[in-house]
């Protein structure tokens, strides 16, 4: 062994004995006053992050008023923030850091489908809340007893945008342009099953990796056909880069998205550049709510799913103050609860979806979205 | 707008974006052998100090252009001289190569990431009104027209110092036999660290103009490289014009390809062109 060697070894010894006492003498700290740790998944960075940056901003403030109002029977609430990206392998090991390491008994996200179909199963198998502000796809109301959303499921929103399509626009052939990704086709599925239902016709199904970027050979595939419309559920980066395409290539087709369009960066690039609408929900958040974000986030704008960050953070409060840590519980008074929130009325069907939705209908331009139904 | 000539300019596009990739791509493999990574990630390098200097600090566009060129060609020169030069000192296997300059993309990657966070962004500085230029009804916008400029340019450039320069002569001497380019007198580290700046000067280049065209992330620079190296292989490896023929071979292969079948299948015709070249052309188009 030369010396280098016996250094390193030195070391390691010397930092494992440090961590050792460390660990020894933060044991008996474990007493009540100890604040209760809630997880919280949403894209911080990346894709969406501007909504979900927001929604961590209404956790906060939802946290702030809790614990300035005494915490729950005395013990602060502690939110720990995981950035999942809107990426599955990096929301996985998120929700494996909250259940294993901080031992949560509740998350609240993911934000998107993405995230939530990733973690979901497991966060189940280990009975933890899933409680998700904005996640829409379908097959997530198949996940268990512990999974719970206050944002209503694309099977609302695809059967709304197919009579939207069909009654409201007048279109009888529509094309599609999906993101192959658990939004995107939930949402798919059901506006095309709806929608033929009522007697029109889908030309044409194409999907696209969520992190595709050149559109322009698909683009023109769809409108060669001739549709009366373009029906797009993408997430808005690809969006974002697909209508300003669309744009160059003369394309003067309406573009129908889904709330994934809800997104106020995306609003502001493809502003102007094309007839663009798309369904959303009805964001009717009291006004002193929107101010009391705003004055947080210091922004000028109350994206989608705000309301349902702060509500879910609110409901999760409330119910621990009332039954526990003891997850079985949670899950079962919050199959009970009827609340009144920033959103809305919240009240859940047995797979944990929301059983009223509001949908409405908006035109991106002058870099917002206006609503125009 | 006409399908057929729409279908063949968006080949053409597509093309031109891979042969900005493919040319330092091929540049950097033909002389060091070994497979860099990075070079992907250095079209974000390029495409992020563009975005610092232009959008974020205000400076005239065409200064940001020069300045990301440059700022990439230097990261691309700096990594030579702190990770590679020393491991080629040490007679590292090019497995070994391999490996740091994956570990450098990752970490340049979420450096990148770290001072501009992963949102995506764009760089056009005029909404709106970019210029369109049509071609036998077929569209074509001013971005995209630099781009398939700059990358003919390009390759007409490296192939005149190629073949002209002292310079270029060294660097065809050490692609062909590093050995005997030492001992003939050729100082070989010098000429890979100026390939390495050039090479990745191309590279910040792309990733500027598809900034341009698109937008740009911190993860752009994987599907680029992966994009320039089926192109540089399908063309024959170390070739100048046989990368920037399979860029083109690459572009309208996938182009046309996703007209008959759906669109999800483009990134499995990319390789699979790439399979069948490895079977049964593995040389590629044109043998170096």
């Amino acid at each position: 062994m030369n010396k280098t060697t016996k250094y390193i070894i030195g070391i390691i010894i010397i930092l494992l004995v440090i961590w050792g006492i460390y660990s020894i003498v933060q044991k008996p700290k474990e007493a009540i006053g100890e604040p209760i740790k809630i997880g919280f998944i949403g894209p911080l960075t990346g894709e969406l992050s501007s909504i979900g940056s927001v929604s961590k901003a209404a956790v906060e403030l939802a946290v702030e008023e809790v614990n300035s109002d005494g915490g729950i029977n005395g013990r602060p609430i502690e939110v720990i923030y995981e950035d999942g990206q809107c990426n599955t392998k990096v929301a996985i090991s998120a929700a494996n850091k909250l259940i294993n390491i901080d031992k949560v008994p509740v998350i609240i996200g993911g934000l998107c489908s993405t995230e939530t179909s990733a973690f979901g199963p497991m966060a189940m198998e280990n009975e933890v809340i899933v409680f998700s502000y904005c996640s829409t796809a379908p097959k997530l109301s198949e996940l268990g007893k512990y999974f719970f959303r206050s944002y209503p499921s694309d099977s609302l929103q695809g059967k709304f945008s197919a009579e939207y399509a069909y009654n409201d626009l007048g279109a009888r052939k529509i094309a599609v342009l999906y993101h192959i990704s658990d939004y995107g086709i939930g949402i798919k599925d059901v506006f095309k099953q709806r929608f033929e239902e009522l007697g029109g016709k889908i030309l044409i199904e194409e999907g696209t990796p969520q992190d595709s970027r050149d559109y322009r050979t698909v683009l023109i595939k769809l409108n060669n056909l001739n549709p009366d419309i373009i029906f797009m559920p993408t997430y808005p980066d690809g969006a974002v880069a697909a209508l300003k395409q669309a744009q160059e290539l003369g394309i003067t087709t309406k573009f129908l998205g889904g709330d994934g369009w809800d997104d106020p960066d995306l609003q502001k690039e493809v502003s102007g550049r094309g007839d663009f609408i798309f369904t959303g929900i009805v964001n009717s958040s009291p006004e002193d709510f929107k101010n009391k974000i705003l004055a947080k986030t210091g922004g000028d704008q109350v994206p989608v799913c705000t309301s349902n960050a702060y509500d879910n953070m609110k409901i999760i409060a409330q119910v621990i103050k009332k039954v526990g840590l003891d997850t079985n519980k949670i899950q079962e008074e919050l199959h009970k609860i009827k609340y009144n929130g920033e959103f809305g009325y919240i009240e859940f069907y047995p797979n944990g979806d929301l059983i009223t939705a509001n949908y409405t209908v908006k035109k991106i331009e002058d870099g917002k979205a206006i609503e125009i139904k | 707008m006409s399908i057929i000539p729409q279908l063949v300019l968006n080949s053409i596009i597509a093309g031109a974006i891979y042969t900005l990739v493919t040319l330092g791509f091929n540049l950097i493999y033909s002389t060091t052998k070994f497979f860099n990574l990075t070079h992907g990630v250095m079209a974000a390098v390029g495409g992020y100090a563009f975005f610092f200097f232009s959008k974020s600090l205000g400076w005239p566009v065409f200064l940001g252009v020069i300045l990301g060129v440059v700022f990439a060609g230097l990261i691309g020169f700096g990594l030579d001289k702190i990770v590679y030069l020393p491991l080629r000192k040490r007679k590292a296997s090019n497995m070994v190569l391999l490996v740091a300059s994956l570990g450098a993309f990752t970490a340049i990657q979420a450096i990148i990431a770290i001072l501009f966070t992963s949102q995506f962004q764009t760089l056009n500085m005029n909404v709106g009104v970019q210029k369109i230029y049509e071609i036998f009804g077929a569209v074509i916008t001013q971005v995209q027209l630099i781009i398939l400029i700059s990358g003919l340019v390009i390759m007409g450039i490296l192939a005149l110092v190629v073949k002209k320069t002292i310079l270029g002569k060294s660097i065809k001497a050490v692609s062909d036999d590093e050995e005997v380019s030492k001992i003939v007198g050729i100082n070989t580290d010098k000429i890979i660290s100026r390939v390495f700046l050039i090479g990745s000067a191309i590279a910040g280049l792309a990733g500027i103009l598809v900034g341009f065209d698109t937008g740009i992330e911190p993860t752009m620079g994987m599907n680029l490289l992966l994009k320039g190296t089926i192109a540089s292989i399908v063309g024959g490896v170390g070739n100048i014009y046989g990368g920037v023929l399979g860029s083109f071979l690459l572009g309208f292969v996938e182009n046309f390809g996703i007209w008959k079948i759906s669109g999800e299948w483009k990134d499995a015709i990319a390789f699979g062109l790439l399979i069948i070249f490895l079977l049964f052309r593995p040389q590629g188009i044109i043998k170096k």
